[in-house]
């Protein structure tokens, strides 16, 4: 059981590839809807 | 300047703050530093040897994946309780959030036990239940996203939201339940403290940090999102609105000329027939 580096890389490219592709997806649909949407009822910006 | 100007606006369009910008610098800082121990300076498990290194990501992701499906039975139950559309947005963004981490979970779990039990798969209580949680997070997505009236979708996809909590619920319950090849709860086994100690617990710890800080982030723009969607579905409800009210109006005013021209040409007829 020493070795098994390769499954332990693979588990964490999928945990960060996944969450870093989940959030670039989120920031660009979000920058996309942003323009269509009046500034007044952005709250937050 | 106009760089300036330029960025102000792209940062103005967009779901991001100055909030989401120091959790988003803290959570990229805290997942290098779970690289660093996860990874580099904790040790191989005796029994396990390096693969227990999954762990220190497979771990909080279900956490987290848990805490995502409380959150959208909460917003769930708010929205069908009080029809507070801010909840009902708040389950929506967890939900969505929490199918991401399931299936983070399931893939990184099938991945750690391939080398410690020999296969990638078994229907054990632990994963079927996971998988079950899995197609009920999906069937809330899919719910939510039909092509029907907001407000049915919106009611229908909260009464799916309500069963997550009993699912996860049993999830985590299964190892005690059942006799399962899922091991046992080590953090809180039995309540009498962990299994688990030094470097290898703070890099566990290190992990609920990091992925706790990406989850905040994640649920604050796809909160944003989820809002700028409504606000768009509602601006062209407004404008469908419109047009056939315009659509209406012009029928009218047609119908009334219509009206007028036979008046006319029924008046010359009578004028025409006198004379």
């Amino acid at each position: 059981m020493s070795g098994n580096w390769g499954y332990v890389i693979a588990a964490w490219v999928i945990v960060f590839g996944g969450l870093g592709g989940y959030s670039v997806r989120t920031i660009l649909r979000g920058r996309s809807i942003s323009k269509q949407v009046p500034p007044e009822k952005r709250r937050w910006s | 300047m106009t760089t300036q100007l330029d960025a102000a606006t792209q940062v103005l369009d967009s779901t991001g703050s100055r909030a989401t910008r120091v959790i988003g610098v803290f959570a990229i800082l805290s997942l290098a530093v779970l690289a660093l121990f996860g990874l580099i300076l904790s040790p191989p498990d005796a029994s396990q040897g390096e693969v227990v290194r999954i762990l220190y990501v497979h771990v909080p992701s279900a956490t987290f994946a848990y805490i995502g499906c409380f959150l959208t039975t909460i917003g769930s139950a708010m929205f069908l309780w009080r029809g507070s559309s801010w909840w009902e947005l708040v389950a929506y963004a967890s939900a969505e959030i929490a199918t991401v981490f399931t299936a983070i979970v399931l893939v990184t779990g099938m991945i750690w036990g391939r080398p410690t039990w020999g296969v990638y798969w078994v229907w054990d209580a632990r994963l079927t239940s996971t998988s079950m949680l899995l197609l009920l997070l999906l069937g809330y997505l899919a719910v939510r996203r039909l092509p029907a009236d907001h407000e049915v979708r919106t009611k229908r996809s909260a009464i799916i939201g309500l069963l997550l909590v009993p699912n996860v619920i049993i999830v985590r319950q299964s190892v005690q339940w059942w006799r399962t090849l899922h091991q046992k709860p080590t953090l809180l086994a039995n309540g009498v403290g962990a299994k688990i100690e030094g470097l290898m617990l703070f890099s566990l710890f290190v992990g609920f940090i990091a992925i706790g800080l990406v989850f905040a982030w994640l649920l604050i723009h796809r909160f944003r999102l989820a809002w700028l969607e409504d606000q768009l579905d509602d601006a062209g409800l407004d404008a469908a609105i419109a047009e056939r009210r315009a659509e209406g109006e012009t029928t009218t005013s047609a119908r009334k000329y219509d009206e007028s021209l036979d008046v006319a040409i029924a008046e010359s007829r009578a004028e025409g027939d006198r004379s």
